[in-house]
């Protein structure tokens, strides 16, 4: 036993404090199963200690982490024979703090609606942002160039812009949302 | 831990200056939504921060823009993260143990790992027979080593004699037909590696290719060489040239297309894994760089043979133009050996190994072949150097033997696994 291995176990851990349960949020919006999702974070940084045993180094631990946990969950997914990443029924039912149950209601229901209408890639680019990575990162766990990443962010709230300005009563929620947007 | 602060980016040089306003702002003059969205993520270069804060400043248009995808980022993302975390603390302590067993014990590739690599089938329940011909490999190594040494036999009755149709005739019928013998075998344990991995596995497309390739295989050495041979005068009265070329064709490079295509479906699966490691070790860079030394020799010699007018046939520039395709599967087999090794799988680790061993022993017997055909080897080295393509094709199907070892080791492994702990349940 050396100090070495102290030190690494230390780092991990370490690493583990500062990004489990991020790690964790993040697997739980891409399989909506508590189980799988705690699996897959311990599961990874167990690859992540196999990775760095003998003294490599990784890159980017955050962007690693979170791209062999999306890339495990979505095989895990394939697996369990689910094929759509979002899981509708299942959706957070308060998305936003508002107290007024219709308001809430329709809040979330403008929030499936504008969510359904991304396509994968930008769903996921807005996945791993609200979990805290940055551009550089995001490109690292997709697979994309950085300056793709600002694009597909910015078509995402261009859909936004799209459905709430252009198509006013396409949906039941928009009036309320529009309205508590105003306030 | 790394920390969270951006790094600045060099200062764009000045010619590329007005390409890059060009980029950033639409025709109109205002800033594109998504530079604006970079700037206030804190994306942007340090310049191109100030240039669209003071642009933002001056401009309501872009404010209000860029308030209203602030609003619109900010629930969007809202909507996406809040699930609750659940405390963590028992988690954290099952992987401090996890972690202080990886120390004290040989290292084992995790669960999941394990049905990455070898198939979920065999890792799931132990599915996978044990294997009914354990003997397989020793089966191949014995048959090789009695074509080698009928080779042999061949080569020192020319030598005696004097009359070189003893060699032609060994590598006419028994040496083509040894190899297409190989390439079966490699076939048909390539076939069983696949069924070990179900539609939709990470490396189950990898498998298929390499699958095809040794069908390829069959095909060619049953085309281009069994049924082609001079001394098989029915057989080549029957089968027309083109049926030929063919033959050579799928056992030249379609085959090699496909076995690079699934190495590199392979690689690509334990890169999404987080497995993949690249760091080579000295002798194996200096073995890629010698194999790169070659081809690149070996291409211009054959650049400067066709512009002298020599006689060119297909053979040879099929053998030419496959150089660099061999460099890239040379590599990949290479990481991939290197990858499990890191893991500490060792019956997998063989199976890479001796699939770097094939394709280096392609590259050897390019090598003689190049040389022979230039008189830069006498003519009785290249006759023993065709013993190469044995060795080769026997790596080969003893590559696919190993995995399918790896797959059964892993079925017994699990196997043992529930039992045992059936045990200590009852």
């Amino acid at each position: 036993l050396t100090t070495h291995d102290l030190d690494r176990e230390h780092q991990i851990l370490q690493l583990y404090d500062c990004y489990a349960a991020r790690l964790q949020s993040y697997a739980a919006t891409l399989v909506r199963d508590e189980s799988i999702a705690q699996d897959a974070v311990q599961e990874v940084f167990l690859r992540y200690a196999l990775m760095v045993r003998d003294g490599r180094e990784v890159a980017s631990p955050k962007a690693w982490l979170f791209r062999v946990l999306r890339n495990y969950v979505l095989d895990s997914v394939k697996a369990a024979h689910v094929k759509n990443e979002i899981v509708m029924e299942q959706m957070p039912e308060h998305a936003d703090g508002t107290e007024d149950p219709e308001q809430q209601y329709a809040s979330a229901e403008l929030s499936r609606y504008l969510l359904s209408s991304l396509t994968p890639r930008e769903l996921a680019c807005l996945r791993l942002r609200s979990h805290g990575l940055r551009y550089n990162e995001i490109a690292t766990v997709l697979s994309i160039r950085p300056g793709t990443v600002a694009a597909l962010l910015s078509r995402c709230t261009g859909r936004i812009q799209q459905v709430l300005g252009t198509k006013p009563a396409a949906h039941p929620g928009e009036a309320a949302a529009k309205d508590s947007c105003a306030v | 831990v790394p920390s969270e602060s951006r790094k600045p980016r060099t200062a764009p040089v000045a010619f590329l200056r007005r390409a890059l306003d060009r980029l950033h702002s639409t025709p109109s003059g205002h800033v594109n939504p998504a530079t604006l969205l970079a700037y206030r993520d804190g994306e942007l270069p340090e310049d191109e921060m100030q240039r669209i804060g003071k642009h933002l400043e001056h401009c309501a248009e872009c404010r209000t823009q860029s308030e209203l995808e602030r609003w619109q980022m900010d629930r969007l993302a809202k909507s996406e993260s809040e699930v609750p975390a659940p405390d963590s603390g028992q988690r954290r302590s099952e992987l401090q143990s996890l972690l202080r067993s990886l120390r004290t014990s040989a290292p084992a590739p995790t669960r999941s790992l394990l049905a990455l690599l070898t198939g979920r089938k065999a890792a799931a329940n132990g599915d996978v027979q044990p294997s009914s011909n354990r003997y397989r490999k020793l089966l191949i190594v014995t048959i090789l080593v009695f074509h080698v040494m009928l080779g042999f036999v061949a080569y020192a009755a020319w030598r005696f004699t004097g009359n070189p149709r003893w060699v032609r005739a060994f590598f006419g019928s028994a040496g083509d037909l040894f190899l297409m013998e190989l390439a079966i075998a490699a076939f048909y344990l390539a076939l069983e590696v696949r069924r070990g991995f179900s539609v939709g596995e990470p490396l189950y497309r990898g498998w298929y290719l390499i699958t095809t390739a040794f069908a390829c295989d069959v095909l060619g050495s049953i085309f281009g060489k069994l049924l082609a041979t001079q001394p098989n005068p029915l057989w080549n009265f029957f089968l027309p040239e083109q049926l030929h070329q063919f033959g050579l064709f799928m056992g030249g490079p379609l085959e090699m297309l496909l076995l690079g295509g699934g190495l590199l479906s392979i690689v690509h699966a334990y890169h999404r894994a987080g497995i993949i490691t690249f760091d080579l070790s000295t002798p194996e860079l200096l073995l890629l760089a010698s194999a790169m030394a070659y081809t690149l020799c070996a291409n211009i010699q054959a650049d400067a043979a066709i512009h002298s007018g020599m006689i060119w046939t297909l053979q040879d520039s099929m053998k030419v133009s496959l150089d660099p395709l061999l460099l890239v599967l040379l590599g990949a087999a290479m990481v991939l050996r290197r990858s499990v090794q890191n893991l500490g799988e060792k019956a997998l680790a063989r199976c890479w190994s001796a699939m770097v061993w094939a394709i280096c022993l392609i590259f050897v017997g390019d090598m003689i072949h190049w040389a022979t055909t230039y008189h830069l080897l006498p003519a009785q080295i290249g006759s023993i150097g065709w013993h190469v393509w044995f060795v080769s094709g026997t790596s080969y199907a003893l590559a696919c033997a190993f995995q399918l070892q790896a797959m059964e080791k892993t079925a017994e492994c699990i196997g043992a696994r529930q039992s045992h702990s059936a045990a200590a349940a009852g």
